[in-house]
């Protein structure tokens, strides 16, 4: 025998040793469940079938939403967005025209009447299932006709959504753009005599400033050197010059002379008296009148000597070699003028040299500059040139999404989304459901998880019950364990049929009668008894409904 | 220390007639026991099949004496315990006799079963029976030093005797009613348990069971739904 021969004959042992204790629960829970299944109503499905289109919306315009989407994307999320609220809510109304429940709870209760299955890649199969074959096929095609219709609707909400984010970012980006180029004029303002752009010419005046100083040396040398040469021809008209002047005086002179210094000592003396005197009289007193009389003569005396002194003086003068003393002074006079000018040019050498060279030097400091300017404006050129494109860059996706927002503003909803309709809703006329052997095969799988609970209760449990080889085995794996007929005196022969399980076996056919007789009565196999076709009344249906 | 065995003389067998016994390899003749040849098969094949075991472990490790006991009062230890001496004297090859010990003070059944009335002295005696290769060693008085009382006595005699015969089969006390039983377990290497399927319950077997350790080479189930084939002939 083979170990499926073996394990099929163990099982069978365990389940006839055990066989109340599986059969009722089963028995009974089949019973119980197919009481349940044979009243519940009869359902109808409504189908349609949504083809997704594989190419691009036709829509003229730049679709990039749209056309990143794959078809399997998009049939992986059509379930959600197909249970989704709006839809949904759509439905409820038909599907529950009465209900007073909320109506979050009446959506939750119309998604567990959809089912939603894909039929291919590009397919999908949408099912509504309710007790009314008109109102699942209404309300089926109420929720396809919205769903199709939030298709539409929700890309156009994101596209001007999309619209309004991106108009307000061009909004920003051109006032940062404005913003940065008046930085950029600001800062070119503020650095206007060291921009990068007049670095050749600060170079040329650079390069005119070395010219000019270079010939401002040169007249300035050739301005000392006049002068140079001025001062010693003035060094040769010394002599003559001085010659001139130190004229020997005439007699005339000399007695002019000394007549003049005898009337300023005469001034003197009478000055002396006739302070002397106004000290002790008054004008009036012949004293004084006689004291000033002498002062104003004595000084009319001066200046009458110092007349006749001018005037020997003169004649002297008039006396000496008057042309060549002309000659002298007027060439003196000219090479003191020269010298004047010499003297000024080279002050004016000096100065100009002076200037030049600040000119020079505040022009090497613009260009020494010129590379930190550079620099500033590059930087501000860049964050223009930044703004620049982000403002080009936001424009266009404002563009873009305004096209698309116009397009499904403007297109049907049939053309406008990726779905398309290829079975429509049709009136279903068969039944589709409940599936009531599933019923009973669950009410089977209850009552034998039912028994085989009790097992393992009665063997964990029940002390007082007897063992068994196989229990034996179990408690003393080491050991032989060796099975003998009980021959002695205590050995009896079991009652083959005992009270107990005549009255087990008469409930485990009761249940298999009565099961029988409600699937049969429900498949019109037999006319059920009256009193089990009023407990199979769904109006009777009581903690079944 | 002087053994607590009388010496006795193994006196020849004599079969007037046969009483068949219920569930035995053996029948009552007069008032000893005899063997029978035709009895149920499956009686005998389940007792040889734990006769093997037994010699076979015996070869492995130290199996001489092995204690026959039962939960509780009533489980067929004394049968059993006859019947797998029985098997254990048929075995070819086996050097030594075998001597099947009656353990038990109060109830002395194997010694009235096989030794018959008058074997119930004061003192255990080593007798020979009509089973081929089997000795007996009839039970103690309930005053003699082989009882409760000396457990030191019991370890020492099954010593000496061990040394004279392959192997001892000892009827146990029940564990759970006498006191007797946790000397007698102590003194076997080996323990076969007896349980009688549908009657015994599984709190007394636990409870034998952590008595005892364990330490089961074998169990005897006796089926009372077998019966209806079953039967000595």
């Amino acid at each position: 025998m083979s170990w499926v021969g073996v394990a099929t004959s163990r099982l069978f042992k365990g389940v006839f040793a055990h066989r109340w204790l599986f059969g009722v629960p089963i028995a009974t829970c089949v019973f119980l469940a197919t009481l349940h299944a044979v009243r519940l109503p009869d359902q109808y499905t409504a189908s349609a079938v949504l083809e997704i289109k594989n190419l691009s919306l036709d829509g003229g315009a730049e679709l990039p939403t749209e056309r990143s989407r794959s078809v399997e994307s998009i049939a992986e999320t059509t379930r959600d967005r197909l249970l989704s609220h709006t839809p949904m809510a759509s439905i409820v109304t038909i599907l529950y025209p009465t209900s007073t429940k909320r109506i979050e709870e009446q959506v939750d209760d119309a998604r567990g009447k959809i089912e939603y299955e894909r039929v291919t890649d590009f397919s999908l199969k949408v099912a509504l299932t309710d007790l009314y074959p008109e109102r699942a096929q209404m309300a089926l095609d109420r929720l396809i006709t919205t769903f199709l219709e939030q298709e539409r609707l929700e890309p156009l909400r994101t596209a001007q959504r999309n619209v309004q984010f991106y108009e307000e970012r061009v909004a920003t980006y051109d006032a940062k753009r404005k913003a940065a180029y008046d930085a950029l004029d600001a800062y070119r303002r503020t650095h206007n005599d060291t921009l990068p752009e007049q670095q050749g010419s600060i170079t040329m005046e650079i390069q005119q400033g070395t010219n000019d100083l270079a010939n401002e040396r040169s007249q300035r040398t050739r301005a000392s050197g006049r002068l140079e040469k001025l001062q010693a021809d003035l060094a040769d008209y010394a002599a003559p010059r001085a010659g001139l002047v130190q004229r020997k005086k005439t007699v005339q002179e000399q007695m002019a002379e000394d007549a003049l210094a005898k009337a300023r000592k005469r001034v003197e003396k009478a000055e002396t008296a006739f302070n002397a005197i106004r000290a002790r009289f008054t004008p009036r007193a012949k004293e004084y009148v006689a004291a000033k009389s002498d002062l104003d003569s004595a000084e009319r005396d001066e200046a009458q000597q110092a007349a006749e002194l001018r005037q020997a003086t003169q004649r002297a003068d008039g006396a000496w070699d008057a042309d060549r003393a002309a000659f002298i002074k007027k060439q003196v006079r000219d090479l003191e003028y020269l010298k004047t000018q010499a003297a000024a040019e080279l002050t004016q050498a000096d100065a100009r040299i002076a200037e030049i060279r600040t000119r020079m030097g505040e022009a090497q400091e613009r260009l020494r500059r010129i590379p930190a300017t550079r620099e500033g404006l590059d930087k501000r050129q860049r964050e223009v040139t930044d703004w620049e494109k982000r403002h080009d860059e936001a424009r266009r996706l404002a563009d873009r999404h305004a096209k698309l927002a116009a397009y499904y503003r403007d297109t049907p909803p049939a053309e406008a989304t990726r779905f398309r309709l290829a079975q429509p809703v049709t009136l279903p006329f068969k039944p589709s459901g409940p599936s009531r052997m599933r019923w009973i095969l669950t009410g089977l799988l209850v009552g034998g998880l039912i028994g085989y609970a009790g097992l393992l209760l009665r063997k964990r449990y029940d002390v007082a019950a007897t063992l068994d080889v196989s229990d034996l085995q179990r408690l003393l794996p080491g050991a032989l364990v060796v099975s003998v007929p009980r021959l002695g005196p205590g050995a009896r022969a079991r009652p083959t049929v005992s009270i107990r399980e005549v009255l087990l076996g008469t409930w485990v056919l009761g249940c298999v009668v009565l099961t029988c007789l409600a699937y049969g009565a429900y498949k019109g196999w037999l006319a059920a008894p009256e009193w089990l076709t009023g407990v199979m009344d769904p109006a009777l249906l009581g903690p079944f409904s | 220390m002087k053994s607590n065995v009388q010496s006795a003389s193994i006196k020849p067998y004599r079969t007037p007639e046969r009483e068949l016994l219920p569930g035995a390899l053996a029948a009552r003749q007069g008032d000893k026991l005899v063997p029978v040849s035709d009895v149920d098969t499956r009686l005998s094949d389940g007792y040889l099949r734990l006769a093997a075991h037994i010699l076979l472990r015996s070869q492995q490790q130290a199996c001489r004496t092995i204690g026959v006991i039962g939960a509780r009062d009533g489980e067929g230890t004394t049968t059993a315990a006859m019947n797998l001496a029985v098997c254990l004297g048929r075995t070819r090859g086996r050097s030594g006799r075998v001597l099947l010990v009656d353990g038990d003070a109060r109830g002395r059944d194997l010694t009235r079963m096989v030794h018959g009335a008058k074997g119930t002295g004061r003192h255990p005696m080593l007798v020979s029976t009509a089973f081929e290769g089997v000795d007996l060693m009839t039970a103690p008085d309930a005053t003699d030093a082989l009882s409760i009382y000396d457990p030191a006595a019991w370890a020492q005699t099954l010593h000496e005797l061990s040394s004279r015969y392959a192997q001892i089969v000892i009827d146990c006390p029940s564990i759970l009613d006498n006191p007797e039983g946790v000397v007698l377990r102590e003194c076997a290497e080996e323990l076969v348990l007896v349980v009688n399927a549908g009657e015994t319950r599984k709190e007394d077997v636990d409870a034998a069971l952590g008595t005892v350790g364990r330490r089961v080479l074998g169990v005897i189930v006796s089926d009372p739904t077998a019966n209806a084939k079953g039967g000595a002939r």
